[in-house]
């Protein structure tokens, strides 16, 4: 198992390495254009501009540059943004609650929402029930994110007033009222998501030898489903919800953007757009350092489980 | 099967999902509030305005977009200061932290006497008084090359700066303190310009050990002289500005807080100015500008100012087939600039003049002698001579484009979109054809100042400072070329303009200077390196509460001296 | 599935017919009849059945021509897609190894990026445009498929038929394309219809965001993103593009479903 665990820890090393090389490549050899001159803003000289470029290191050769950043992020360091000089572990550290706290609010809806309608579809397998719970569910997948924020931002923000039309509120109560929507919006696919997913899995498990022998042994159904059925379809979904971390950040972007939330995914998009790159290679490498991480505990989850896993 | 217990539990998961919301209701159109009806300024409230993008910077040295120089106004001030805009939208020089000042006989050597009394905010500096060698700290700092401060274009006539900015030199020569109150400053040569430059943010008074100690901490929360004080900035989120009661203008600020929020959409700013989440907006979209033009409410609540800025599109000269005159103005002249006012909703004025009306130098084309509108008659919509021209350039044959295929530049925003489609079709019915290619920001700024990479490109400027050599030289002059990052995206370079320019920089006489800008513009634009279509309008809605604010043409909004008409107001203090 | 298999022909034949379909040059901008007086698109009149955009343009042409954009991208994109999974994943699963252990530790790094922020980022500092975006989503979306068709390739090639195979001394290419690719093509029909569903979605975020195909080509994603501020005065300027993108991707999602059910019967 120690063996297992080392070997499984150091390739999530290499890939984080690997991660951060691939995005300076993106961001410091393929585009033609020059932070610096962004910096600068449109009505600098070329002399300001190459002041900032010296700053910046900018005006280094490559390679130099580059052993200069890994160098620095192995110490922890992620550098400051160009835009606003703000240390990128700062900017990160600030804006990752926010990303957190609407991710976490879009998780209770999923399954708050996502799995009892899985469930109940798959007990009314082929009946009306099952068939509109399906379709609404594949509509709420099919539906683009700022679709559904758009929507919900002018029906419950704008035509009801009930929550601020975006931005964070004051206080504790403020910032929750504020993360409604945008929870909401960032729920909408996974629930649907969830729903099939539970309604597949649940079905799958209603075959299962142990459902029928507990059957068989007297039990209520209602003990049935609860102790058995649900329990062991959730396996998958929780497996899932480990490596949604990747769909959801994606979603944050959209989101994010729309309700002006401060969260990471509004970072990494201004970072993007703006070439703001110290910043886009931190929120890039944050992103994956929750995925990696995420797949490594599934990883160790299985083998935990199943030994037969650690041995190959 | 029956109604089964997973099924209650659903329920319940959904009831909650309905119920989590923590109703508290505002309805639509509370912005709309009756004013209380005071005559005279009420102190106190918060005045709370939002924007597209968070705040760049507020170090006044490198701050050089529209959100930080609007806040930066509010927290920091220079020797000169612009007076609130007149009858005609012109605003004029007066004095700011300097009560007087004067120019020598040569223009070369300028003395400020400042203010007394004028104290910094709390910090490092605990609101000591500001003295001459502020002012000189301020503006060497400029020149800090590590800095890379865009202010040090403006303020390089002073004596001594390039040694500064060079490393030879840790002191500006040309940068003076008399006595405590007394700053003179000796340039190299003439400037007229150089009182601009001496009211932009770059010439903020900071104090300097504030600045020094602080560090990399200092720009996030900076002090200065101003009427507000930096209380907070909360990247990403919010911003906010406290009321300074030690301002040396007795009776200001009227206002407890000022609040900036990024990041919203001009949609949404709009919906959040409807809900009375917001005091002002100052960008409307198309939609939601004929929507308060047709509100009877709202219509009354908008204010609009011409903008001091041009747009148009850029021609390369060196690129074909851009490279033949007489193709740049048969395009210039195939443009619909009524077209393009009416998807505007008439907010886009359409002009020959690139150098914008309120500054010198400014033409109307129904104002001009038939003699005069010879050089400018290409850059109005005339798909006759359109025509003609086109057929003179050597890219056309027997009424047939022959030339290479043409790609423009556009940025992916709504304004650019729309421009560049509908110059696409205007080229497309005199028979140039034109492929659109969108790029974000940088990428169009990188590739704009590159020589031989873009042949045409959606482009606009606005000022700097109200001159119009701040709308000619640095486009237009041959030495703004550049291999990389040139300004002179156009790479137009004519030695009579550049003579005409440079004649201008050193004319102390403002009549003669403004001929010979004329003429330059005038030479300018029969060459067609630019297409010149229209010039913007600036406006800003207000809630009903609102009074003295102002829609600035240098600072946008100006919010230092507004007040709110509520009724829970204090008595002034 | 019959009703997902109907939307997709459905869509399909707008997007191979919807250009002779178009009543009007979808990129024709009608200033004086297509706008009111003030600048603003005009609601639906026999003229414009859908009423016009706000560059005077008529919106049912628009959207008959930007099927084919989302189309071309969906199925363009997932086909590049399609065939590196499917070649790295046949590979990977057949030969094992160090090929294996290569291939999949690379589809492990990949699968690492937040994928949606990555393509937005090399759009960005590339440019924007249907080749780029094409291959950017065609480039970044094969991993999913070669871990499916690995796992799979790797239950196939312990099954007799493939063993007698090598024992008749077949080589290897031909085992593999003649004799285990028939048995993957199920799983891999599934995801490339599911595919074709999440890349449309992908291109319509980076056309709403500006970074999609270039005007005045239009695409469901930009029409939106250029009506989007009209959503008081002509919410139809978002509802029907919007709706468009509802379809398409509900139709494949549901083909997808169908085959699966199909293929794989569970209940």
């Amino acid at each position: 198992m120690i063996t297992f665990v080392t070997r499984r820890l150091l390739w999530a090393v290499l890939t984080l390495w690997l991660v951060v090389s691939g995005t300076f490549l993106l961001a410091y050899v393929l585009p033609s254009s020059d932070p610096a001159r962004m910096m600068a803003g449109p009505h600098a000289s070329k002399e300001v501009v190459e002041r900032i470029r010296a700053d910046l290191y900018l005006d280094r050769p490559l390679p130099e540059q580059y052993i200069r950043y890994v160098s620095h992020v192995a110490r922890g360091d992620l550098g400051r943004s160009y835009k606003n000089k703000e240390p990128v572990t700062a900017a990160i550290r600030r804006s990752l609650p926010w990303t957190a706290l609407i991710a976490v609010g879009a998780s209770i809806f999923q399954i708050l929402v996502g799995v009892p309608i899985g469930v109940i579809a798959a007990l009314h397998k082929r009946s009306t029930v099952d068939l509109g719970a399906m379709s609404l569910a594949l509509l709420g997948i099919s539906a683009p994110t700022f679709l559904t924020g758009l929507a919900i931002m002018y029906l419950f923000g704008f035509q009801f007033g009930w929550f601020p039309l975006g931005g964070l509120g004051d206080g504790a109560l403020g910032a929750l009222r504020s993360a409604v929507m945008p929870s909401l919006t960032l729920g909408i696919a996974g629930a649907a998501y969830y729903s099939r997913l539970t309604r597949g899995e649940y079905l799958d498990i209603a075959q299962q030898d142990y459902m029928r022998t507990a059957r068989a042994k007297g039990m209520t159904e209602r003990r049935v489903v609860l102790r058995h059925g649900l329990r062991n379809a959730l396996i998958p979904v929780l497996t899932f919800f480990g490596m949604d971390l990747g769909a959801m950040l994606g979603g944050a972007v959209v989101t994010e953007t729309i309700f002006a939330w401060p969260g990471i995914g509004k970072l990494a998009i201004d970072s993007v757009l703006q070439q703001d790159f110290p910043v886009m290679l931190g929120t890039v490498l944050v992103a994956s350092i929750a995925i990696v991480l995420a797949n490594l505990l599934v990883d160790l989850l299985y083998a935990w489980l199943d030994p037969r896993i650690r041995l190959s | 099967m029956p109604a089964s217990p997973l099924a209650r539990v659903a329920l319940l998961g959904l009831s909650l999902g309905l119920l989590f919301p923590l109703l508290s209701a505002c309805s639509p159109g509370d912005g709309l509030a009756p004013a209380f009806g005071h005559t005279s300024p009420v102190y106190g409230g918060r005045f709370v305005f939002a924007g597209e993008e968070d705040i760049r910077t507020m170090d006044p040295a490198i701050g050089y977009d529209e959100v930080s120089w609007t806040v930066m106004h509010l927290v920091f001030e220079q020797l000169l200061a612009y007076s609130d805009p007149d009858e005609d939208g012109q605003v004029h020089l007066i004095g700011g932290l300097a009560e007087a000042w004067e120019v020598s006989e040569d223009g070369l050597s300028w003395t400020f006497h400042l203010r007394h009394g004028v104290r910094f905010h709390a910090g490092l500096s605990k609101g000591r008084e500001m003295t001459a060698d502020d002012v000189i700290y301020s503006w060497t700092r400029l020149f800090d090359a590590h800095l890379a401060s865009p202010g040090a274009d403006f303020y390089a006539v002073i004596q001594g700066a390039d040694a500064v900015l060079a490393g030879e030199s840790s002191q500006v020569s040309g940068l003076v303190a008399l006595d405590p109150w007394t700053v003179q400053v000796h340039l190299v040569r003439h400037d007229a310009t150089f009182a601009n430059a001496v009211a932009m943010t770059f010439g903020s008074v900071v104090p300097a050990e504030d600045v020094k100690d602080r560090g990399e901490q200092w720009s996030f929360s900076p002090v200065g002289t101003g009427p507000f004080r930096v209380e907070s900035w909360d990247i990403g989120e919010k911003t906010a500005f406290t009321a300074n009661r030690d301002y040396w203008q007795p009776g200001l600020p009227y206002l407890d807080e000022i609040v900036y929020l990024p990041n919203y959409t001009r949609s949404i700013q709009f919906l959040k100015l409807e809900a009375g989440e917001l005091d002002q907006v100052n960008r409307l979209t198309s939609p939601d500008y004929l929507w308060v033009r047709s509100d009877p409410a709202w219509s009354q609540r908008i204010e609009e100012i011409a903008s001091v800025d041009t747009y148009g599109e850029m021609l390369n000269t060196q690129m074909p087939p851009f490279d033949d005159v007489w193709f740049r103005r048969g395009v210039a002249a195939s443009i619909n600039r009524d077209k393009l006012n009416k998807l505007r909703n008439g907010r886009a004025h359409p002009t020959v003049s690139w150098v914008p009306p309120g500054l010198a130098a400014h033409v109307e084309w129904d104002e001009m002698s038939p003699a005069q509108r010879r050089p400018y008659r290409y850059q109005r919509y005339d798909p006759g001579l359109a025509r003609q021209c086109l057929d003179q350039s050597r890219y056309f044959q027997d009424g047939h484009y022959t030339g290479p295929g043409i790609t423009y530049w556009a940025l992916n925003d709504e304004a650019s979109a729309i421009t560049s489609q509908s110059v696409q079709q205007d080229l497309a019915s005199v028979g140039v054809p034109l492929d659109i290619k969108t790029t974000t920001f940088p990428t169009y700024l990188s590739a704009t100042g590159q020589p031989q990479t873009v042949q045409m490109a959606y482009t606009a400027w606005v000022m700097d400072y109200p001159d119009p050599k701040n709308f000619l030289d640095p486009i237009f002059d041959c030495d703004s070329r550049a291999e990389q990052n040139s300004q002179n995206s156009t790479f137009y370079c004519d030695p009579e303009t550049d003579r005409l320019l440079d004649a201008a920089d050193v004319a102390v006489d403002p009549d003669q200077r403004t001929a010979l800008y004329e003429a330059a513009q005038a030479r300018i634009m029969e060459a067609a390196p630019v297409v010149v279509e229209y010039h913007s309008t600036s406006l800003s809605v207000t809630l009903p509460v609102v009074r003295g604010f102002k829609v600035h043409p240098i600072w946008t909004r100006d919010m230092s001296q507004a007040w709110l008409d509520v009724a829970e107001g204090r008595p002034s203090p | 599935m019959r009703v997902g298999g109907v939307l997709v022909a459905l869509v399909l034949l707008v997007a191979v017919f919807g250009p002779f379909l178009a009543p009007m040059d979808p990129a024709a901008q009608d200033i004086a009849a297509g706008l009111s007086a003030n600048g603003a698109p005009i609601g639906p009149s026999a003229a414009h059945l859908l009423g016009t955009d706000p560059l005077g343009r008529d919106i049912l042409s628009r959207l008959l021509v930007g099927a084919r954009i989302s189309m071309l991208v969906g199925v363009l994109a997932t086909t590049i897609a399609l065939s590196i999974g499917l070649v790295v994943g046949l590979v990977a699963g057949y030969f094992r190894g160090i090929v294996d252990t290569i291939a999949m530790r690379a589809v492990d790094v990949l699968m690492s990026f937040p994928f949606l922020l990555l393509c937005i980022a090399l759009v960005a500092v590339r440019e924007p445009g249907i080749d780029n975006v094409l291959m950017v989503l065609g480039l970044l979306g094969w991993t999913t498929m070669a871990r499916v068709v690995r796992g799979k390739v790797l239950s196939e090639r312990e099954k007799e038929y493939v063993q007698a195979a090598r024992a008749l001394g077949l080589g290897h290419t031909r085992i593999i394309f003649r004799h285990i690719l028939p048995n993957v093509v199920g799983p891999v029909m599934v995801l490339a219809t599911l595919g074709v569903a999440a890349t449309i979605l992908a291109e319509s975020v980076l056309s709403y965001l500006g970074l999609g195909v270039p005007p005045p080509t239009p695409s469901w994603g930009s029409m939106i993103s250029e009506g989007q501020a009209w959503y008081r005065l002509a919410p139809r300027l978002i509802f029907v593009p919007g709706i468009c993108i509802l379809i398409t991707v509900l139709g494949f999602n549901l083909l997808g479903e169908g085959l699966r059910d199909v293929l794989d019967p569970k209940d």
